[in-house]
């Protein structure tokens, strides 16, 4: 590329790149503010410099290349070389610091003593929080950070793209990164349909109505038949998680509660055998499980898949919200007491109130352990009461493999858990109030 | 020298004022205590004093250097934490010796110093205790160990004593101003408990609402307070405080009697009031005596003992409550009607509208 | 409103004794304050009376009757907490009214309004009624929590040092409008401190506890005048009482590691090795007096100083009234009030008269 010799794949130059522009867009803007430059010229300038190291980075891993040869382990050696021009790069950041000279003219009025920021500093922080040095340092980091989330967000990204595409672009090599999108995979995972012949592709267009999913399979000369299972899987995983979360969580709130507030023999003991429950990985006990559902006929029932996550997901939801529990006074129950409720009703009108946010985060882990599992729901469970996860891979059938049915299948089943984590983010923030404590 | 000076130095939260813009001078070995209650704007000048805390305007010198914008520990002071902050999982030698091996001194060093600060404040025979086994008193004499073993040029303490029992306090209190007097060391005191702002002080900054009232040494804060606020917050009870109307030489209490202006204070608030006008008086509960030839009339409206004396609270004509403090001997009935007297050189006077004290031209 | 009797009550916790055979009572009408160190057993004992613990041993009774099988409920009391007092995420008048609204009672919303009302009017928080508890300041907070015990009307007030986490000045003005409240509602109060100054001032009679143990009852000039051993002694009294080792040679008393003597009376009450107790206020300057020492320490505290004066290696605190031109090093004559000494035998108990 350039006429450099360059020991990486494209798709990492263009990584790289990325991330080095975020570094500068991200690092500047604070010096320049720092020295009374608005931030947005911090930020435009910071994107320019970005691109030049990015450039830099390359430049200095093509020189280094043969350094890197001289190893015998070509990832080794390129590895070396990228930690070497990094560092390179980032000595020169820190030099250059230096040249921001101090704005001539003040925008805030008062000009601060020696060191200090332009802008007034009118939040809380300590001196060495607001030492612009510092919070260029966290914004690389940040910038690193957002890196690699972005990196484990790709596999995500490349699916999503996959579940659009035709199956001739889904299988290309190189992949494609641009293509004309069709709605083919999705109709093909959801429905039924059989082949048609040439005669009998004729006699059906004939149709008058056809819809649009009939016509776009039309083209790859196949009739829509019916619904496929996956519609019912999905409903499947939908009622078993969201039973056995409702459950998990209700038994594990009152448990929860009587371990922390009452004097319960072998309460540790207790607490110990509950985590136990977690401590074998759950493929060791499919086998008998198995047997014991045939006999008391919980094979393939949703009771059965609901009853099991239910108990798998109590131990973790008791841990849980006893820590929360443990957290809010017992003042605040006692007071109601002597007011003259009983325990019961104190536990509804104020702990559970103030338990909000570890009910709210007990609930995502739950839904998440249950709506994913795939060992158990694969081993008890035939057709009735199959979810989601094992139904996926299942079509990964004979003969051609329809990709793009895959991705939409796992997309679809993605969609349910996000939404469920962010309509319940604010409560997951911890601290939101435990406000009825002041610091005098 | 260490010498601590502020320049204007001010806080603000968004648009708000935590500490206004103030000036102040801590001289060389002296033990400033800054005094208010909670949320005048101490702990955060504190604070901003020790690098905790950013200044939003103003200059911060220590020793003439200028340290505004030096982080807390370029800074050479030790801070003294109401909750103590000891690792809990050290020992009390380790806790004190941490910050002379932060600085890198040598093991002889740090053992000697230890041993001296250690003997200083009585704590050797808990050295070796975790913080978690030892009294509020002990834990916080370690904490205090911890900041005199660096020999700081400051020392600033956030209401140390605020989290030891009454009695303690008390003990604590005199240990602390023992140490002070030996080493003389510049320090720096937050507290919102005005009696020990007053036995520890040699100079008080009285603060209220992010400003500050008064600036002076427990003498000038107690008998000339610079305005209602301090007048008030300093003694237990604070200052009386009785609205009435200055005219002809006589402070007149409605429907109560009038009481006779002294004569040092009639020109000063002729000056303020001409020869009419709504005044404040004041007087200390030490100030009052009940006395048969008294002036003023009150009806008793509760008593209690505080132990070597008696408080007598009085309900004035307006139902105005003013506490005179009496011997313990004394017993009034609730209901009584009683005259009481005021000493002359201890009254005071205050403008209604300004909340300032009104000064005296010859001082008596 | 109901008097309270505790006989005998014992709890233990784990391996250390909470309370140890406690037994007092408090008349109907009464203040009665619990005063004694941080773990003594004050707070326990609060909580067996409102049944929110069990005790081992002994009986609680109102009014005659053994309630110890009752649930906190069924005892109606009401208990004005030290922290965490008010119920987070209500507003003021939610938190005032929630108890009238528990199942147990049958209030009107009408009748609720009102004391919500009533009790807001008797501690002038009516204007917060509508705020959130977590916008309040402190000392609000302490008012709102008192105002819950108030409109419950219930047989006794429990209250648990309701005022230590609040500052000084606030202390003392809550602490007076707590008295006049009380004093003028006829209500039974059983109030917890470790504060000496609360408890002198509010209580009508007072009970030291400490480590579990009633070591003395009575009213707070008792308590003061003739504390019955050295902890009493030491417990109230601002400053505190100096208590001294001495002994009795002849007809006179010699503090140990001083020049101090003073010609005894009750020599024969008196053994030969005892501490004596004088308080601050009773040891005078005086340019007569027959004593002499250094000052080591001057405390203004505006309305009187406290002067600690060393002799020889002992050290004595001195209340002087007002402002002193003493310093550091000077050398003062003073008295001692003869006939205000306390005698304490070596163990702590007091002998003498």
């Amino acid at each position: 590329m350039f006429g450099l010799d360059i020991p990486l794949p494209e798709f990492w130059i263009a990584y790289f790149s990325l991330f080095w522009l975020l570094v500068g867009a991200t690092a500047t803007p604070v010096i320049f503010r720092h020295r009374g430059y608005s931030r947005l010229l911090g930020i435009l300038i910071g994107a320019v410099i970005g691109l030049v190291c990015a450039v830099l980075f390359v430049v200095l891993l093509a020189a280094l290349k043969p350094l890197a040869d001289l190893l015998d382990r070509p990832l080794l050696g390129t590895l070396l070389s990228m930690v070497i021009s990094a560092a390179v790069i980032l000595v020169l950041l820190v030099r250059a610091r230096r040249l921001v000279p101090e704005a001539r003219y003040d925008t805030a009025g008062t000009r601060p003593a020696t060191g200090g920021p332009h802008t007034p500093v009118t939040y809380s922080a300590r001196v060495d929080q607001v030492d612009p040095n510092r919070q260029a340092w966290q914004a690389i980091r940040a910038s690193v950070v957002v890196m690699l989330a972005a990196l484990t967000l790709t596999p995500v990204v490349w699916m999503s793209m996959t579940a659009f595409k035709s199956y001739p672009d889904a299988v290309a090599s190189p992949p494609k990164v641009a293509f004309d999108p069709t709605m083919e995979g999705i109709i093909t995972l959801l429905t039924r349909r059989r082949q048609m012949t040439d005669e009998q592709k004729a006699v059906y267009a004939q149709n008058e109505d056809l819809n649009w999913a009939d016509r776009v399979m039309l083209k790859s000369g196949q009739a829509i038949l019916g619904q496929s299972d996956y519609v019912k899987r999905l409903r499947n995983s939908l009622i078993i998680a969201s039973t056995s979360t409702v459950l998990s969580v209700t038994l594990g709130l009152l448990s929860a509660y009587a371990f922390s507030r009452f004097r319960i023999p072998g309460k540790g003991d207790l607490l110990f055998f509950i985590l136990s429950t977690r401590m074998l990985p759950p493929v060791v006990v499919t086998i008998p499980i198995f047997l014991m559902y045939r006999q008391l006929g919980l094979y393939d029932t949703h009771a059965g898949l609901i009853l099991l996550y239910t108990a798998f997901n109590l131990s973790f939801s008791v841990w849980l919200l006893k820590g929360f529990i443990d957290e809010i006074p017992k003042e605040y129950e006692e007071a109601a007491l002597v007011d003259g409720y009983t325990r019961l009703q104190a536990f509804i009108r104020i702990v559970m109130p103030e338990a909000m946010t570890g009910i709210a985060a007990t609930t995502v882990f739950c839904f998440i352990f249950a709506w994913n599992e795939y060992a158990f729901a694969l081993m008890l469970t035939a057709d009735k009461a199959r979810t989601a996860p094992p139904h996926i891979p299942s079509m990964i059938g004979t003969g051609l493999v329809e990709w793009a049915a895959i991705a939409a299948g796992s997309l679809f089943f993605l969609i349910p858990v996000v939404i469920v984590t962010f309509a319940l983010r604010k409560y997951l923030l911890r601290g939101v109030t435990f406000g009825a404590i002041r610091q005098g | 020298m260490a010498e601590i000076q502020l320049l204007q130095v001010e806080k603000k939260f968004g648009e708000v004022h935590a500490v206004k813009p103030m000036d102040l001078t801590v001289h060389d070995g002296e033990f400033v205590v800054l005094l208010g209650p909670s949320g005048c704007g101490k702990t955060t000048t504190l604070r901003m004093i020790s690098g905790l805390e950013t200044t939003t305007s103003g200059t911060i010198l220590l020793n003439g250097r200028d340290v505004t914008w030096a982080h807390p520990s370029e800074r050479d002071i030790a801070f003294v934490f109401q909750f103590f902050a000891l690792y809990s999982h050290m020992t009390a030698r380790q806790n004190i010796a941490f910050p002379l091996q932060a600085q890198g001194e040598s093991k002889e060093t740090v053992n000697q110093r230890v041993a001296e600060v250690s003997r200083l404040l009585q704590i050797e025979h808990i050295l070796d205790a975790r913080p978690g086994a030892l009294s509020g008193g002990d834990q916080q004499r370690v904490a205090l160990a911890r900041a005199l073993v660096r020999r700081p040029a400051a020392f600033l303490m956030d209401e140390p004593l605020g989290a030891l029992d009454a009695d303690f306090r008390e003990t604590m209190r005199a240990e602390i101003k023992r140490l002070h007097i030996d080493n003389q060391a510049t320090t720096v005191y937050v507290t919102h408990d005005q009696i020990e702002a007053m036995a520890m002080g040699d100079r008080i900054v009285v603060m209220s609402a992010a400003a500050v009232q008064q600036v002076g040494t427990p003498t000038e804060i107690y008998h000339d307070p610079a305005s209602l606020f301090v007048a008030r917050f300093i003694g237990s009870p604070g200052m009386n405080l009785v609205t009435g109307r200055y005219h002809g030489g006589q402070v007149h209490l409605p429907d109560c009697g009038a009481y006779t202006v002294p004569p040092q204070w009639i020109a000063p608030l002729n000056t303020a009031f001409g020869d009419d006008g709504d005044v404040i008086l004041g007087f200390r509960p030490e100030a009052a005596q009940v006395t048969p030839q008294g002036a003023l009339s009150a009806t008793v409206y509760a008593s209690d003992l505080h132990g070597s004396y008696t408080m007598l609270h009085l309900e004035l004509c307006d139902q105005t409550i003013v506490h005179v403090r009496s011997s313990r001997q004394s017993s009034h009935p609730i209901g009584t009607a009683v005259q009481f007297d005021l000493d002359p050189a201890m009254v005071r006077f205050f403008d209604p509208a300004t909340e300032a004290a009104i000064v005296p031209e010859v001082r008596a | 409103m109901s008097d309270i009797e505790l006989r005998h009550i014992s709890k233990q916790f784990k391996d250390t004794a909470a309370l140890d055979d406690v037994s007092f009572s408090v008349a109907d009408g009464e203040l009665f304050v619990l005063l004694g160190h941080t773990g003594a057993g004050k707070t326990t004992t609060l909580r067996i009376i409102a049944g929110l613990e069990r005790q081992d041993a002994g009986d609680v009774v109102f009014d005659g009757e053994i309630v110890n099988q009752y649930t906190p409920a069924d005892r109606d009391v009401a208990f004005v907490f030290q922290q965490y007092s008010l119920y987070p995420n209500k507003t003021v008048y939610e938190n005032l009214a929630f108890p009238l609204r528990s199942p147990l009672r049958r209030v009107s919303s009408v009748e609720i309004d009102r004391r919500v009302r009533d009790a807001a009017e008797k501690l002038r928080i009516t204007p917060l009624l509508a705020r959130k508890t977590a916008n309040l300041s402190g000392g609000e907070m302490q008012r709102v929590s008192i105002g819950r015990a108030i409109v419950r009307q219930p047989r006794v007030f429990l209250m648990d040092e309701p005022l230590s986490n609040l500052d000084a000045k606030l202390r003392e003005a809550l602490r007076i409008e707590i008295q006049h409240l009380q004093k003028t509602q006829g209500s039974t109060t059983l109030f917890v401190t470790h504060d000496q100054i609360e408890a002198l001032t509010m209580a009508d009679r007072i009970g030291v506890l400490r480590q579990g143990r009633i070591v003395q009852i009575g009213p707070p000039q008792e308590i003061y005048d003739r504390p019955t051993t050295t902890f009493v002694a030491q417990l109230v009294g601002i400053p505190r009482i100096n208590l001294l080792p001495a002994t009795r040679e002849n007809g006179t008393l010699v503090i140990a590691d001083s020049a101090i003597k003073l010609p005894l009376v009750n020599a024969n009450e008196v053994p030969p090795l005892f501490l004596l107790g004088v308080r601050p206020e009773d040891v005078r300057l005086d340019p007569a007096g027959d004593l002499r020492g250094e000052v080591i320490l001057t405390e203004p505290l505006g309305v009187e100083t406290v002067v600690h004066i060393r002799s020889e290696r002992q050290t004595l605190l001195c209340l002087v009234p007002g402002i002193t031109p003493l310093a550091i090093g000077d050398t003062v004559s003073f008295s001692i009030d003869r006939s205000r000494l306390h005698f304490f035998e070596r163990g702590g108990q007091r002998v003498g008269d």
